[in-house]
């Protein structure tokens, strides 16, 4: 957990409770969720493959007696997928007793921070604005928060 | 949560204490009820079920009284005078049995009320009243037992009740015996139930006494017999009673027969019943030990596989090789251990039958319907939360059975049927599955009413004509009732899509055959068990599916010669008449994307009538238990999509619901 990064300034808003988000990477890009509904991170393994319309959805995988279903964050954003053989990383979140993994590059760390409102804008490359809840800039690096609810919306 | 010190948690403690006993008390009360109605209606003697019902309604006041419900204890406090009263020689009518049943149903609506912690329907007041006022009826007077040459023991031995009735066939003038029966310990039951079933062809058994001071290991017992005939020892079933001796009236012969019996006090008999060894857990617990132990074995399995490899390392390390056996015996021992806990689930379905025929009296009796109830194979055992899951839909099937199905005794008549109707449950096991089946002798499914409802429900074009297969599908659409009179118990709006829909859940199916004119037979097929699902494990598109056997009619292997194209797939010429085949890909991709024939070499039958259709599949890997898994909602609605289970090394598999499948097939949800 990285708690001594620097505190991140909101590009726009009105203030929020602090809340902490999970940062993780795509095509070495900095993306964030927020921590609260993440149950786990698992390394990435290969599901069985499902019928849905959505192609982001690569299948299901029994996770610890439970069955979780995964998306592809790549394919759901439309980006390019990953090199063959490359390792990725799954970030479980429980949202109303279902499990859905989150296949990413990599996930690189925790902060703490006041919740950004900023624009729903998609970063250039990215389609999907609405999936989008703000961008976090740090001294460093520029995060794009993901808007869970919206994401989870935009599947069922 | 009882030791959480308030009071309300202690009230929880004793509801959770009270309830099931409550409940299996009343169950077996309403039982003997039933019992009671039938035997007052064949104009039999009633004495001995009103009996039983009395120590049922005494347990029951009893206990709620015990456990503080004050309103329970009170009313059976009731129900017990009124029957007392009839035990003592009361006239038992109409009118008193009502009030019996209507006291019953109350009791089930306050226990109903304890459960869901809601406040109980109906008017207690003008119930209480009603009982009130039939117990206050006064019994005739007890006549004396003078000029009878009773043994002293035996009289003293007889409790208030069984004096009476001995007084008033005394009254009656009736010849008055004592049998005795003498057995061992291992025959007591089936001599017993034996000679009192004779005996009360003959006549009406007062009392039952056991005789104290034999050698070890004999019982004996003395019948007191009332009967309006003498009774001779040649009316007994041979071998089984030792001597018959008539009790002396004024005026009569001494009588001769067997030494003068000796009584054991009164109760002796009761206390002969073994304890029935039987323990209440909570299946929540069962189900616990039933996850630990489906983990066990996950986990073995992985070591299985660990061993594997380190054996073909170590292939000549005597210790490794030792390993895997090793491995084996575990992994059997651990599914017995699992098949132990699933078998302990099992319950007989006995008890939704029961609760069934309380429902059929009752709605028999409210619809101006004749009905008889005839149960089969109640003794066949199913899981519990099984069991409890079907209890609505097979309530639902016997009460439209009912109403829907059964004619008034008039129309019957003039159909050439006896008036009284049929409702025949019959259960039974084939393999994993129970079957059910609910039978009527009713009308059927009218051919031209079921198109008018469909017509009228824009369920069919107007005018268009449908077969009698159709029409037993139609009936399981939803909104779909031809019910011209909605019932009190059946109600309106759940139709049979519901009680299809539930089948569906629990794994199983239903399907209707009907002449009409003749009745109709829904038969509904579940797993004995939903912890482990029996399924079929078949490959298509290069993965695993798992297909619930329940739901599967007929495994095929193609022969490619029988194989024509047809619409939207292929038709295939099976010996029950042309089959139509769907490939499992086609059904499940809702995108084209993985379209990819394979060998195609199997296909799985499933659905009835003009449904049946077969699933085309590349391989089948074998048969094996799964354990059916929720998918996440992303799934959930899939058409065909069931759960899906973990196969272990094998990763995920979808259980698949092949009727579903067809039936997507035949809506047209798959265009060629």
């Amino acid at each position: 957990m990285d708690t001594s990064s620097p505190e991140p300034s909101l590009e726009t808003g009105r203030s929020s409770p602090a809340r902490s988000v999970l940062a993780f990477t795509i095509e070495s890009r900095e993306f964030a969720l927020p921590l609260a509904p993440i149950v786990e991170i698992t390394r990435y393994r290969v599901a069985t493959p499902v019928p849905h319309i959505e192609p982001a959805i690569e299948g299901i995988l029994p996770l610890r007696g439970r069955m979780m279903t995964l998306l592809d964050v790549r394919r759901y954003l439309s980006r390019p997928p990953r090199v063959a053989g490359s390792s990725a990383q799954v970030i479980v979140v429980e949202s109303a007793g279902d499990l859905l993994g989150l296949v990413v590059d990599s996930v690189s760390r925790v902060l703490t921070t006041e919740a950004p409102a900023g624009p729903r804008s998609a970063p250039a490359g990215f389609s999907r604005p609405d999936l989008f809840e703000g961008v976090l800039r740090l001294d460093d690096a520029e995060i794009l928060l993901l808007d869970l609810e919206a994401l989870l919306r935009g599947l069922a | 949560m009882a030791d959480e010190g308030g009071g309300s948690g202690d009230r929880e403690g004793s509801l959770r204490e009270f309830l099931p006993e409550a409940e299996e008390i009343l169950d077996r009360l309403s039982d003997h009820l039933r019992e009671l109605e039938a035997v007052f209606a064949a104009g039999r003697p009633c004495l001995e079920i009103v009996n039983t019902i009395f120590r049922d309604t005494h347990s029951l006041k009893g206990f709620a009284g015990l456990l503080d419900f004050p309103d329970i204890a009170s009313l059976s406090h009731e129900l017990e005078d009124l029957l007392s009263r009839l035990r003592l020689g009361g006239v038992l009518d109409r009118t008193v049995l009502d009030l019996v049943s209507d006291t019953v149903d109350a009791l089930f609506e306050a226990l109903r009320a304890l459960r869901s912690r809601a406040p109980a329907r109906g008017d207690l007041g003008s119930l209480r009243e009603r009982l009130r006022r039939a117990a206050a009826i006064e019994p005739r007077p007890a006549g004396g037992l003078e000029g009878l040459d009773i043994p002293p023991a035996i009289l003293a031995a007889l409790t208030e009740f069984e004096e009476r009735r001995l007084s008033d066939s005394h009254g009656r003038r009736r010849r008055l015996t004592l049998v005795r029966l003498q057995t061992d310990a291992q025959g007591l039951d089936g001599v017993l139930d034996e000679t009192r079933r004779r005996m009360e062809e003959i006549g009406e058994v007062i009392a039952i006494l056991p005789v104290a001071d034999l050698p070890d290991g004999l019982l004996a017992f003395d019948l007191l017999v009332a009967s309006d005939g003498s009774l001779r020892l040649e009316d007994c079933p041979p071998g089984l009673v030792q001597g018959v001796r008539e009790i002396a009236t004024r005026g009569a012969t001494p009588p001769s027969g067997p030494r003068q019996p000796e009584t054991a006090p009164e109760g002796g008999l009761e206390e002969m019943g073994s304890p029935s060894g039987l323990l209440r857990v909570a299946v929540a617990r069962l189900d616990e030990i039933l996850a630990r132990a489906g983990e066990l074995s996950m986990a073995v399995v992985s070591l299985e596989g660990t061993v594997r490899a380190v054996r073909e390392r170590h292939a000549d390390d005597h210790r490794v090789r030792e390993l895997e056996p090793l491995v084996q015996a575990i992994l059997k021992r651990l599914n017995g251990l699992q098949r132990g806990v699933i078998d302990a689930r099992l319950v007989p379905l006995d008890q939704v039958f029961r609760r069934i025929g309380r429902v059929v009296a009752r709605v028999a009796r409210t619809g101006g319907k004749e009905a008889d109830l005839h149960t089969l194979g109640a003794d066949t055992e199913i899981d519990k939360s099984v069991m409890d899951a079907l209890a609505p839909p097979l309530l639902h099937l016997t009460t439209n059975a009912l109403d829907h199905g059964i004619e008034t005794p008039d129309e019957r008549e003039r159909g050439g049927k006896p008036r009284r109707g049929r409702v025949v449950l019959s259960a039974f096991r084939r393999g994993p599955s129970v079957v059910i089946d609910v039978v009527d002798d009713g009308r059927g499914i009218g051919l031209e009413a079921t198109r008018a409802a469909a017509e009228a429900r824009g369920l069919i074009r107007p005018g268009q004509p449908i077969t009698s297969d159709e029409a037993e599908e139609l009936i399981f659409q939803p909104g779909f009732s031809t019910a011209a009179r909605v019932s009190e118990v059946s109600g309106r709006g759940v139709g049979l899509d519901v009680v299809r829909r539930s089948l569906r859940r629990l794994k199983g199916s239903i399907e209707v055959r009907s002449v009409e004119g003749q009745g109709t037979t829904f038969t509904l097929t579940v797993p004995i068990s939903l912890a482990l699902v029996p399924a079929i494990i078949v490959r298509s598109m290069g993965q695993r599916f798992a297909i619930p056997v329940g739901s599967i009619k007929e495994n095929l292997r193609l022969d490619g010669s029988r194989l024509r194209p047809g619409p939207g797939g292929e038709v295939y010429d099976h010996p029950d008449g042309p089959l139509r085949l769907f490939r499992l890909e086609r059904l499940l991709t809702a995108r084209g994307s993985r379209e990819r024939t394979g060998q195609g070499r199997y296909a799985i039958v499933a659905g009835s009538g003009a449904r049946r259709a077969g699933i085309i599949v590349d391989d089948f890997i074998g048969s094996q238990e799964v354990v059916v898994k929720p998918v996440g909602r992303w799934l959930r609605d899939s058409p065909g999509v069931a759960g899906a289970t973990d196969l272990g090394e094998a990763g995920a598999a979808l259980v698949l619901d092949p009727e579903a499948l067809v039936a997507g097939a035949n809506d047209g949800h798959v265009v060629s």
